[in-house]
Parts: structure tokens; C-alpha cells; sequence
């Protein structure tokens, strides 16, 4: 599980990697966010309050449950709304959450299975017009990914 | 228009056919990178695919019945509709107090089978499809022409006429422009839903719940925005098992659209926010007939872009909701007065069957359609089973007089070659060299 092929992959499936260590998270998610309108999902608690409705937000802070690097698929709660509707979803994860394969995924959805899920894997697309490649569809258009390491 | 002249008008359309062409060999070419670059064990996955469907086939009802034991103990409502007018009247007695507010919808295949959302227009109901395809085709008023890929008989240009004239929206035809002209006008019907239609790409009988694979995102706001969500699905379409997802979650996005993964699979639990109508109707029928397997079908459109028919006449010459070579045993069952003449839209080349995630025999099944539908009065005293007859009327053919033999090869020879019959066929040759 190198950094460089966990990097690769989620590159491939469109999602901008950012490692982040723990106790510099706060300060660089302000930073980044400054200026913007952001909404952060009641999933997260990262002492960072949404300034913005959801609706109008132009950044979906939504918490990343699990990564499985070998496709670059993110599991999140499938009602966390701050991951489909605001144009640019950021998902925070912790290190320890990166799995090996979907299987993995799974088995997390198994051994909870009274919750709604979601596999988010990159932007969301279309190619329903003559098979050309868009992105986005109706949800967000860049997907970055905060991982937490330690 | 009927079929033939349809198949025609089809064939001769350059556009079509290149728009076909190119997304069918897209999808197929992309399929196989992922497959040779990812899955090693591709054979194996589609074994497992096709136990894991025979067997709910064979449990269907005992697995219906712990679903359905999951799902209203969270408080949501399962009906099972015998037939396409059963299930019409229940959706409207579902939907009923959404009758004059916006309900959107995602892509359902049996919703297309029963006619579902004309039905609602008719009594009132305003719906909007979500699928950017699929509220392409609907503002066309036409069928989706391929199942993952509703508009693809469309040129980009046509589109945006469509958007235009339908929607009153200014937009050029770059793909992107109309796409963000889409997204934007159902944006304000998202957000503002109270009421919403999906379908199902799997119920799991084991925690009673829906699996749905998308790359949009429309699925997911019809599932999550709304306070109300009726899903629509065919009895076939349960397995038993979470874990059996491992397996699906791989077939399916590599053979619906040769993509490694696709943007957004949800997972959920059946709860009192929503209603699911199971469609019976013919599908508890051919459960023990020999032709089973299409209930097998996960409706990924693999064996549509496989077939060299399909990809050339496009999904429209079939008339149906369910074209291509899976297709045409499914119209037949769904609707008996179809026309018999789609079995013959094949030429038994088993791309289809190779294809296949779930490793339904396709070719077998068109096969035994074709010998059942077969017009048996014609085979007086057994004489069209004999091969000494063909042998007969092909040596009589050639020795005609060249213009009767344009009339009646003119489908043949509009632009090729006339040819006479060997003496000796392929059969004759092969016992002679035994």
C-alpha cells in the first residue's frame, strides 16, 4: 500500500489526493477554504463550521469512511448530501481507513447494514451525448481527497 | 413503419451508423483494457455471476418473503403487481398526493415496460426523467434507443434542437453546453422533488435492500432528496447476499459501459420513505421453461454492443424497450402480440453469449424462441426439415433465367453480386472428406 500507487490510483479514477498530518488539518482546510462558501457534513466533526446552506455552497465537505485504493472508490454515508449537490466535494479520511479492494468496502457495509452507503468513485460524469465524455453531470465536478496521516 | 422498412431506413443512415458504430466499439474496446488489465479472473467472476442467478431464480419467493419481512419492519411498502395493470394502478395510489407537484425520475426498465410515466401524464402527473438520455428521448418522445445509452441514435446537433424547442432553453451543440444546460434546469427540479420514481439494479434479500449503479448522480438525489420514493422493479431481480455484491460490482460497470468503476453505486436499506412494486407478469411463467436463463439478464447492455445486428439497425428496429440480442426473447415475453419476425435479427454469431456477465446461453435461448415460433404448418409431411429439398430448389434456382433470379434475390442483390448455389455445400464437402 505505497503512497505513490494509492496517488495513481485515485488520480486515475479523477480524485486530487492531499496528505495532511492530523494536527495541521484545521488550519489547512481554513486556508483552503477561505473566501469560499462551504457546507460541511453533520457526519464530520472537524471543528469546522458549514458557512453556507447546502444548496448554495460551492465546497461539500463530506467524511470519506473508507478509501479501497485499488479502484480509488470512496465509501461515504449515502445521505451525506455534501458529496452530490455542492460543485467540488472535499472527503476527509483517516490513513487507517485505506482498505485494499471494494471487497473490503463490502464487508464495512455488511457489518452495518441497516445505513444507507455510497461508493463515490471521481467525478460525477455522462457520455449520453454521442458517447463524449462530460464532466460534470449533475454532481460534483472535482472530488478531492484529504487523507489524514499521522 | 414496420419493421422491415424500419431495419431499412436504419441501415441506409450514415449518421446512425457511425454514431452507433462508435459507441458500441467504445464501450466494447474499453471493456476489454479493464478486463485484461484488472481482472485476471473474469471467467471465474462470471461463473460465480450466473450460480448467484440461478439460484435466486430457483428461491425466488423465500427470498421475496425475508425481504419483504426486513422492508416493512423498517415500515416501507412492498406490493407485488401480477400484472402491468396492477402495477400501473398502484403507482398512481402511491403518487397520489404528488399529483400536481414535480416528480422526478431515474431510469427503470420495467417502468418503460409498462408504459409507466405515460400512464402518469395521462392521469395528470408531472414527471421528469433525470437520466440525461433518457430526459433526451423523453423530450423526443421517443424510446431510449440503447439501454445504458438511451440517445445515442441522436447527433449532438439534434440534441440541442430537442433542448430548444422542448425546454425553451438557448444552447449551443457543444456536448458540454447542453450538458450544463440539463444539469441546471433539473437542478431546480432536484432540490425542490417531493416525490420520486427509481428503479432497481439489485434488491438484496438479506437486509432488504436496493442497489442502484450510476454515474450522474441522478439516482442519487431521487433517492435522497424526496419524502417519498416509489421503486419499481421485475421479480427476478433479487439475490440473497451483501457479500454477493463483491461480484456485481465488478461485472457490472465493465460490461454496462467499459468503465473500471462507475461514479456512484448506493446501498439502501428499505425504510418507511419508500414503496416497492415488484412486477410479476411473465416472469413467474418462464421460470420453469427451458428458457429461465433471461430472467438471469442484469440489464448491463453488453450483449447490445456485442451484436453485429444490433450495432448496425440500432436499438429502434427492435420496437421495443428491450432491444438487442437479450432483448428479443424478453419483448416476445413481455408483450405476446410482438412481432415473431425479431428472431430473426440474428445471426448466431455468440458474441452475445461470450459477452455475457451472467453467462446466459443468449444464442440457445433465440434458438429455442425460433423453434418454438416456428410456423410448424409450413413443414407439411416433414419436407422443409429435408435437406435433399434445399438441395432441390437451390439447383432449380440456378438454372432460372437471369432476371428472375434478381426478382427473387432482390434483397440480395439491391447491392451485391447475384450468385448461383454450389453444387456442393459445406456439409456435402465435409462428408466427402470424412
Amino acid at each position: 500500500m505505497e503512497k505513490q500507487k494509492i496517488e495513481e490510483r485515485l488520480i486515475e479514477a479523477m480524485v486530487r489526493p492531499i496528505w495532511i498530518k492530523k494536527e495541521k488539518l484545521k488550519e489547512y482546510l481554513e486556508d483552503f477554504l477561505k473566501g469560499k462558501r462551504y457546507y460541511v457534513s453533520k457526519y464530520l466533526d472537524i471543528e469546522i463550521a458549514s458557512n453556507e446552506k447546502i444548496e448554495i455552497a460551492e465546497y461539500g465537505i463530506f467524511k470519506a469512511i473508507a478509501l479501497s485504493y485499488e479502484t480509488g472508490t470512496i465509501l461515504a454515508y449515502g445521505d451525506d448530501l455534501a458529496s452530490l449537490i455542492p460543485p467540488n466535494s472535499i472527503g476527509i479520511l483517516e490513513k487507517g481507513d485505506i482498505k485494499k479492494s471494494l471487497d473490503d468496502l463490502i464487508d464495512l457495509i455488511s457489518s452495518n447494514n441497516e445505513k444507507p452507503f455510497v461508493f463515490i468513485n471521481g467525478p460525477s460524469k455522462t457520455a449520453d451525448i454521442e458517447k463524449k465524455l462530460v464532466i460534470p453531470a449533475h454532481g460534483p465536478k472535482e472530488v478531492i481527497l484529504f487523507i489524514i496521516d499521522f | 413503419m414496420n419493421l422491415k422498412e424500419k431495419i431499412v431506413e436504419a441501415i441506409r443512415d450514415e449518421k446512425l451508423k457511425s454514431n452507433l458504430w462508435r459507441a458500441v466499439n467504445h464501450s466494447l474496446e474499453s471493456r476489454k483494457k479493464v478486463i485484461e488489465r484488472n481482472y485476471k479472473n473474469w471467467e471465474e467472476l462470471r461463473t460465480k455471476a450466473k450460480e448467484i442467478r440461478k439460484f435466486s431464480c430457483e428461491n425466488l419467493e423465500k427470498l421475496w418473503e425475508e425481504a419483504r419481512e426486513k422492508i416493512e419492519r423498517r415500515g416501507g411498502k412492498i406490493f407485488f403487481a401480477k400484472s402491468k395493470e396492477d402495477a400501473l394502478k398502484i403507482a398512481e395510489e402511491v403518487l397520489k398526493e404528488y399529483r400536481y407537484s414535480p416528480i422526478i425520475k431515474s431510469k427503470s426498465m420495467v417502468s418503460e415496460e409498462i408504459e409507466l410515466r405515460s400512464y402518469l401524464e395521462k392521469k395528470g402527473f408531472e414527471i421528469y426523467e433525470t437520466d440525461l438520455g433518457e430526459l433526451i428521448v423523453q423530450l423526443e418522445g421517443k424510446l431510449p434507443s440503447h439501454i445504458t445509452a438511451p440517445a445515442i441514435h441522436l447527433s449532438k446537433e439534434e440534441i440541442s434542437e430537442i433542448v430548444k424547442s422542448k425546454l425553451g432553453l438557448e444552447v449551443s451543440n457543444k456536448e458540454e453546453e447542453i450538458t450544463l444546460c440539463i444539469r441546471n434546469f433539473l437542478r431546480e427540479k432536484f432540490l425542490n422533488a417531493k416525490a420520486s420514481i427509481t428503479g432497481a439494479n439489485f434488491i438484496v434479500s438479506e437486509n432488504g435492500s436496493l442497489v442502484l449503479f450510476e454515474n450522474e448522480g441522478n439516482i442519487r438525489y431521487c433517492l435522497n432528496v424526496s419524502e417519498k420514493v416509489l421503486v419499481i422493479t421485475g421479480y427476478e431481480k433479487i439475490i440473497p447476499k451483501i457479500e454477493e455484491l463483491k461480484i456485481f460490482t465488478k461485472l457490472l460497470p465493465v460490461s454496462a459501459t467499459g468503465q473500471y468503476q462507475n461514479s456512484y453505486t448506493s446501498f439502501y436499506p428499505i425504510d418507511k420513505k419508500f414503496n416497492l412494486i415488484v412486477l410479476i407478469d411473465f416472469r413467474k411463467k418462464i421460470l420453469n421453461s427451458n428458457l429461465k436463463e433471461v430472467l438471469y439478464c442484469i440489464k448491463c447492455g453488453c450483449c447490445l454492443n456485442s451484436c453485429p445486428v444490433f450495432s448496425i439497425i440500432g436499438g429502434h428496429s427492435y420496437f421495443s424497450v428491450y432491444p438487442g440480442p437479450i432483448g428479443i426473447m424478453l419483448s416476445i415475453f413481455s408483450n405476446p402480440k410482438y412481432s415473431k419476425k425479431i428472431l430473426n435479427f440474428c445471426s448466431l454469431c455468440l458474441a452475445c453469449t461470450e459477452n455475457c456477465p451472467v453467462k446466459i446461453e443468449i444464442h440457445k435461448i433465440i434458438l429455442k424462441g425460433r423453434s418454438f415460433f416456428a410456423n410448424k404448418a409450413l413443414n407439411f409431411f416433414g419436407l422443409i426439415s429435408k435437406k435433399s429439398i434445399f438441395d432441390f430448389s437451390f439447383n432449380l434456382y440456378n438454372l432460372l433465367p437471369f432476371f428472375l433470379k434478381e426478382i427473387f434475390m432482390k434483397n440480395w442483390t439491391y447491392n451485391r453480386e447475384i450468385l448461383d448455389f454450389k453444387k456442393k455445400d459445406f456439409f456435402d464437402l465435409w462428408k466427402s472428406k470424412k
